[in-house]
């Protein structure tokens, strides 16, 4: 089964948007730690009871006076499929799906859906390819090896649990297996990307890709190999001139606790982000996120998007015919990480800042000094963060970095399971 | 970016910056009112040149028998007549103060439905306009302090809301039993080496290179030219918040014998029997130091007599430790002791050493906390085995009978910071109360976790070592808070500014 997700943006019927809003905030949030507590609603897409969702999340959201139902997903099944598993198991369509416009009882669902499926501009996914099925069953074997390990699993199988601190010993060796293994896979994907038919450039669009790509890696000197891009493209860190914080009231007054305020008691979070940009930088925004794009497809590493290891998926989507405004175009980030907002964005704004101001610096409303003062940049995306109505994550208790001690130790695990027998 | 501070400015930063007087064991914290803005302010007029300035800290021969430190609240500087407009100008989380509902939520110390989970606050701390800290000598030198002080301020337009008594003890322990007050940040404005200046003292870059917020005003605001000017690309404005800061006060009472008689449950739970060694290891796993003050990543082991408990604590060289290094799975000292929580130092999940170096110098605190009331046992028996057995003589039956004036001792939780919101509100909400930071395996900050219902799922405090390691069962709420605020601690010249008004 191949991994795959989407982003969809479906317009709301006029006048039934609170209606639709009762209807999703009926079916619980991991987010608010809410849990149907076994009573389900009426109208209710009831998808949480499968082994192939990773993450899915429903929200409500305006863009140029337009109201919106967004919907992401990240499955292990073909789009398809997909959307036929979210028909079956929809229990009063016309409560949910006949708010939105142009749905109709005769209508071919998956046809009605897709048209509002966008493709999203940059995406990363932590591990692609690898399914939930695998995960769940590493994250059990990496359990079940504690239990080993600890000798209450067998009290009486001493051998078993010497044998298993024995192997245990040679982590490194698997460790350095998958290391290998996914440097071999980056440098394959990597070239096989750069000679595919998808990066069919202009001249113009790869200057953009790569002045993007220069602002991106420019505070990444952290990085071995791209300090040394860094040294031989002569791109020089920003300069660390002292500038003031421009996080100031009232600004700061209306927004502090915008969105959830339980966002820092949860495993695993999510994060809607809707900013306006002059279209003018539509070609520069491009440029910046398809360089992003084919780092997360090519050169990524499993588990980590340049050294950050809390996201799960993220995906930028430059949303297609917005004419409310014009001169303005938008950009959605949708993306899925572990632990508390206020570290992840912190940790963003600290160490990938450059990453941070190559893509919001222009933003309409983004703090002059950008992403490196904290304060104001996280004044500016909690305004422009839009609560789920609905989160759904699969990993209760399983981090990005956890998931990928467990896929790196699988085989070793495997073993000592299979010791036990 | 990181220079030294110069000789004008140290001689405007109030010395509590500086020091936390180690040899002024007595405290006192003076919350105020301000009855009649016009008398108040004839009273403060005299009072800065009762503050001493970090230069005269510095200068040990001029440590005096007291010293006062004075620190005003959002609405204290509203109630002196200084303009919303420049109020406005301070940060959101100094303006609404640690008792707006949904801040206090954010801390955990009411839950999120609403509800108050502490009923009781010692004083209504939105009717607090002034913080007056002294610091004395002895408790003859406070007493006399106390008395005149009283008469002056009610003389001078100010009422009292709250009188605090802190102390440091010779033993330098805080209820629980454990040596407390060691590990802090060196400012690199004083010291030449340590944070940036700008994470503790306003009006100087932080970690981040940026300066953090501070009120900023134009120079008619400051007729009588008694403010600095702003730094960078402000050099127009004036800067109120130069070489000032902001204070949070919690005051915490913490109920001992709770504490400890969980520690001795838990025990039996697991083992059967709750022997003095056995209690004595499973407290110092929860707070990450050996009640000595030796950590748990130097001393594995507690022998009282072994050769490097011996050298720290001669050469009381008590924090010159990280985690990473010795420590990467938590064997010695547990992702979830307090002190691993509170500064991870450079072992965080997910990072290198060195991002984790950086992520924690973005989020330290500053302390200068006392604590309050007597001992519920001798704490010092806990530093030698010999005298643990007392231990388990007191913790052996049910608690109820032993500690009578239960809770009427505790923590004055005192921090100083540059971003009340990125440095205190995140250790205590990110760090602290987030049940999945660090392997903590959804339990929270064994001491000042919320540590109660609010928190679904809740669990124990993983205890790792080489066999798997253990699971210490629901930890009591044995902290708890009893009220509490943010200030501003202006320095000297700001001070003159308030005072003066426009
Ligand atoms: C009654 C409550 C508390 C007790 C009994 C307590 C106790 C202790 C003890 C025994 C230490 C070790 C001594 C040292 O390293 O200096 C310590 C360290 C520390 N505590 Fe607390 N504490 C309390 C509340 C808090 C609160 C509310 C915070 C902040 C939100 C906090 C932050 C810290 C920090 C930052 C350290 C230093 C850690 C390091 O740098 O290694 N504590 N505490």
């Amino acid at each position: 089964m191949p991994r795959s997700g989407f982003v969809a943006l479906i317009p709301v019927a006029p006048g039934r948007l609170e209606e639709l809003e009762r209807v999703l905030l009926s079916w619980g949030n991991d987010v608010l730690l809410e849990d149907e507590g076994g009573l389900k609603p009426d109208a209710f897409v009831d998808f949480r009871d499968q082994q192939f969702i990773h993450f899915m999340r429903f929200a409500l959201l305006k863009v140029d006076n337009e109201q919106r139902l967004l919907i992401t997903a990240d499955f292990d099944l073909e789009i398809h499929d997909f959307l036929e598993f979210l028909r079956r198991k929809t229990t009063c369509p016309d409560a949910i799906w006949g708010l939105c416009v142009g749905w109709r009882k005769e209508i071919d669902f998956s046809l009605w859906f897709l048209n509002f499926v966008v493709v999203p501009e940059a995406t990363y996914i932590a591990f692609p390819g690898v399914t939930l099925q695998r995960v769940n069953q590493a994250v059990a074997l990496f359990k079940f090896r504690d239990e080993v390990l600890s000798g209450r699993f067998s009290p009486r199988r001493q051998g078993i649990t010497e044998a298993a601190r024995i192997l245990v010993r040679v982590d490194c060796l698997f460790r350095a297996a998958f290391f290998i293994r996914n440097a071999a896979k980056s440098a394959y994907r990597t070239i096989g990307l750069l000679f595919s038919r998808k990066l069919d450039l202009s001249r113009q669009e790869m200057r953009l890709l790569w002045e993007g790509g220069r602002r991106v890696a420019s505070s990444l000197n952290r990085v071995w190999w791209i300090r040394a891009f860094n040294i031989l493209s002569r791109n020089p860190a920003p300069v660390a001139v002292p500038i003031w914080s421009s996080a100031r009231p009232p600004f700061h007054r209306l927004t502090s606790f915008a969105g959830y305020p339980a966002e820092d008691s949860v495993f695993q979070n999510q994060l809607t982000l809707l900013t306006s940009f002059p279209a003018a930088e539509e070609a520069r925004l491009r440029g910046v996120l398809r360089s992003i794009d084919l780092y997360a497809r090519g050169l990524a590493f499993p588990g980590s998007l340049l050294g950050i290891a809390t996201i799960h998926t993220v995906r930028w989507t430059i949303l297609p015919d917005c004419h409310g405004v014009p001169g303005r175009i938008w950009l959605l980030m949708t993306s899925n990480y572990d632990g508390s907002w206020d570290s992840y964005i912190s940790e963003f704004c600290a160490r990938i800042f450059s990453g941070l101001d190559a893509i919001w610096g222009c933003a309409e409303g983004a703090p002059p000094a950008g992403a490196r003062d904290i304060p104001a940049f996280k004044e500016f995306l909690r305004t422009r963060q839009i609560p789920a109505a609905v989160f759904y994550s699969a990993y209760k208790g399983g981090s990005v970095s956890f998931t990928r001690m467990a896929l790196t130790l699988r085989p070793v695990n495997r073993l000592i399971a299979g010791l036990v027998g | 970016m990181k220079d030294l501070l110069s000789a004008e400015d140290t001689n405007d930063i109030q010395s509590w910056i500086y020091s936390g007087y180690p040899h002024l064991p007595k405290s006192t914290y003076a919350f105020l009112r301000i009855d009649d803005q016009i008398r108040a302010r004839q009273f403060l007029k005299g009072i800065p040149w009762q503050i001493s300035s970090a230069t005269k800290s510095r200068n040990r021969q001029a440590q005096s028998h007291q010293v006062l430190n004075v620190a005003f609240t959002a609405m204290g500087l509203l109630a002196l007549g200084i303009d919303d407009e420049t109020v406005e100008k301070f940060p959101i989380e100094f303006q609404e103060g640690m008792n707006a509902p949904h801040r206090g939520a954010f801390l955990g110390d009411i839950s999120p439905g609403g509800k108050p989970d502490h009923t009781v606050r010692d004083y209504a701390a939105s009717a607090v306009h002034l913080l007056f800290a002294c610091h004395f000598i002895s408790a003859s030198v406070r007493d006399s302090w106390i008395s005149k002080f009283q008469r002056d301020s009610s003389a001078g337009g100010l009422s009292l809301v709250g009188l605090e008594l802190g102390e440091l003890a010779d033993s330098g322990k805080e209820h629980f039993g454990f040596k407390d007050g060691i590990s802090n940040p060196e400012i690199h404005g004083f010291k030449g080496a340590g944070s940036a200046t700008g994470e503790f003292i306003l009006g100087y870059p932080n970690e981040q290179g940026c300066m953090p917020v501070s009120p900023l005003l134009s120079p008619e605001s400051d007729p009588h030219d008694l403010l600095p000017p702003a730094m960078c690309d402000n050099r127009n404005m004036r800067d109120l918040g130069r070489n000032g800061t902001y204070l949070v006060f919690r005051k915490l009472a913490q109920d001992v014998s709770a504490f400890w008689n969980f520690i001795a449950d838990d025990c039996r739970r697991r083992l059967g029997r709750a022997e003095p060694a056995d209690l004595v290891w499973l407290a110092s796993k929860l707070v990450g130091r050996w009640p000595n003050g030796v950590s748990l990543v130097e001393a594995p082991h507690f022998d009282a007599y072994s050769e490097i408990m011996q050298e720290r604590l001669k050469a009381g060289s008590l924090n010159d430790f990280t985690y990473g290094q010795t420590d990467t799975s938590g064997h010695r000292c547990p992702f979830a002791a307090h002190v691993a929580r509170m500064n991870p130092r450079d072992r965080i999940q997910g990072l290198s050493e060195s991002e984790a170096l950086g992520t924690t110098a973005r989020h330290r605190l500053l302390r200068r906390g006392r604590r309050y009331g007597p001992e519920l046992f001798d704490l010092k028996i806990l530093d030698t085995p010999e005298s643990w057995n007392r231990l388990q003589q007191l913790f052996q039956s049910r608690p109820e009978a032993q500690d009578t004036t239960r809770s009427d001792r505790g923590l004055f939780f005192i921090a100083f910071c540059a971003n009340i919101r990125e440095q205190f509100e995140f250790v205590q909400r990110a760090w602290g109360n987030n049940p999945h930071f660090n392997s903590a395996k959804g339990s929270q900050d064994p001491l000042i976790g919320t540590n109660s219902s609010i928190t679904p799922g809740r669990s124990g405090i993983p205890i790792p070592d080489r066999d798997g390691g253990i699971t210490t069962g629901l930890v009591p709420q044995a902290v708890s808070f009893r009220g509490g605020g943010y200030f501003f601690l202006p320095s000297i010249a700001a001070f003159r500014w308030i005072c003066h008004g426009k």
